[in-house]
């Protein structure tokens, strides 16, 4: 974002990558890939590669954050040191601080925590390459991963960007998209209620334009609810699974 | 075979069925709360999960490792989120590190709990399954457990937290534990009485037939 430019990003109606304003880059998922973890899940999105595990219920520790009323949640976006070009100093920064915090406030509302006070849900979501919409790819993951591990939700999270482009609103932006468009607009929603749980804004949009981003997000979201769900069925129809 | 759901999907519509385990209630029908096989007989709608940690319910018989002492009790891990407490009767006290069988005696709202009627286990082996998996293991009116002991000429206690005791000669133990490790392999598929029989017959070599 804000870095000026002369690249062209649309040509002919066709993007970069040569997708069209509304398409989404290529997903697979997987769940239930780590033993040791109560829950699991791989995902990879266009060139974004992130793992999440779930762990939890649990003793709560540290203590004192525990509540009698409902579950400590706790999520951990990290980066690898080789998910970017130039190597990522490893450790907790500025930017994945925001993006736990927002991500586990999101993940707060669908997994059911009033039903396990005085415990502790850890979730943590490792991107092994990054390729813009890493805090979307994380999230998705997470919400299959906890849905793996068990728990009790209202509903699976689905997470995807839009942004705007060369004045053109387009859904899912790539690397270069991301770094040279005019803005980004990453959004979570409940596949069911269409409720959103995150909603973030960087660069500018008209009103317009926004509503056009949101809408385009929400019938993404449908699609990769699907595959989300199609991972989940199927660690079980193989026959059995971990443990 | 039953059908997979997950996470808020929805079961039923209307008001045809009610909200069983696993599941919660919307205006227009019963959602899905967990992952699981969905079962849809007498009138309830309920979710048998896939996964998952063992939750205490009164009167559920666990297997737990003594992982503290106060008092006039001692604490019990009961691999679950929570601990139990035991209180000691009498001059009967135990260490930490000892393995009992117990019951869940009360459970409150916080999923603080009492055990009770303590039965101490030694000489034997411990074994960890998913502890969604014990009903099965069970089995109807402890069917498969039967099974289980008689062709295996074992002692089996099983806990509904996911731990079983086996009790009995090395090489029986290991037929045990084989047809136990098949049955949380293949918990959802059917004639597994008369596979887990056969196994036990062979002497738990060919375990992994299908």
């Amino acid at each position: 974002m804000g870095m000026k430019s002369d690249l062209k990003l649309i040509k002919n109606g066709k993007r970069l990558d040569g997708r069209k304003p509304d398409e989404l880059r290529p997903i697979t998922i997987k769940a239930g890939v780590l033993d040791n973890a109560n829950g699991s899940a791989y995902l990879e999105w266009g060139g974004n590669k992130v793992i999440a595990g779930v762990y939890g219920p649990r003793e709560c520790l540290p203590r004192h954050r525990s509540s009698p009323y409902k579950a400590y949640l706790t999520y951990r976006y990290n980066m690898a040191p080789f998910s970017v070009d130039d190597r990522k100093r490893p450790g907790p920064d500025r930017r994945s601080t925001e993006i736990s915090k927002i991500s586990a406030e999101a993940l707060e509302r669908v997994i059911e925590v009033e039903k396990f006070p005085n415990t502790m849900i850890n979730v943590f979501v490792e991107v092994l390459q990054a390729d813009a919409g890493t805090r979307c790819a994380a999230l998705t993951a997470a919400a299959v991963a906890a849905a793996d591990a068990g728990l009790p939700m209202r509903d699976l999270i689905v997470s995807c960007a839009a942004g705007k482009i060369d004045d053109t609103v387009v859904l899912d932006l790539g690397k270069k998209e991301d770094n040279f468009g005019q803005a980004d607009v990453p959004i979570a929603i409940l596949p069911h209620s269409e409720e959103i749980v995150l909603l973030q804004m960087d660069g500018d949009l008209t009103k317009e334009e926004f509503k056009e981003a949101i809408d385009m997000s929400v019938k993404a979201a449908k699609q990769i609810y699907e595959l989300q769900k199609k991972a989940l069925t199927e660690r079980f129809k193989k026959g059995g699974g971990k443990e | 075979m039953r059908e997979v759901v997950i996470p808020g999907e929805k079961i039923a519509g209307g008001k045809e069925l009610r909200a069983g385990h696993g599941t919660f209630k919307k205006k227009d029908g019963v959602y899905a709360d967990v992952m699981g096989l969905v079962d849809t007989s007498k009138g309830f709608a309920k979710v048998v999960p896939l996964n998952g940690r063992y939750m205490p319910r009164e009167g559920d018989h666990v297997i737990g490792i003594i992982e503290g002492l106060m008092g006039k009790g001692c604490f019990v891990d009961i691999n679950s989120a929570y601990t139990g407490y035991l209180s000691f009767f009498g001059d009967r006290e135990y260490k930490i590190g000892d393995l009992m069988i117990m019951e869940i005696k009360h459970v409150n709202e916080i999923n603080k709990m009492d055990l009770d009627f303590a039965k101490p286990l030694y000489g034997g082996k411990l074994i960890n399954v998913s502890p969604v998996k014990i009903p099965r293991i069970v089995g109807r009116q402890a069917s498969m457990v039967e099974t289980l002991a008689a062709g295996s000429n074992c002692r089996i206690f099983v806990g509904r937290n996911g731990r079983i005791y086996i009790k009995g000669e090395e090489e029986d133990i290991a037929r045990a534990e084989a047809a136990i490790r098949l049955i949380e392999r293949e918990a959802h598929t059917k004639g597994l009485t008369d596979r887990i029989k056969k196994l036990l017959e062979t002497g738990g070599k060919d375990g992994n037939e299908k």
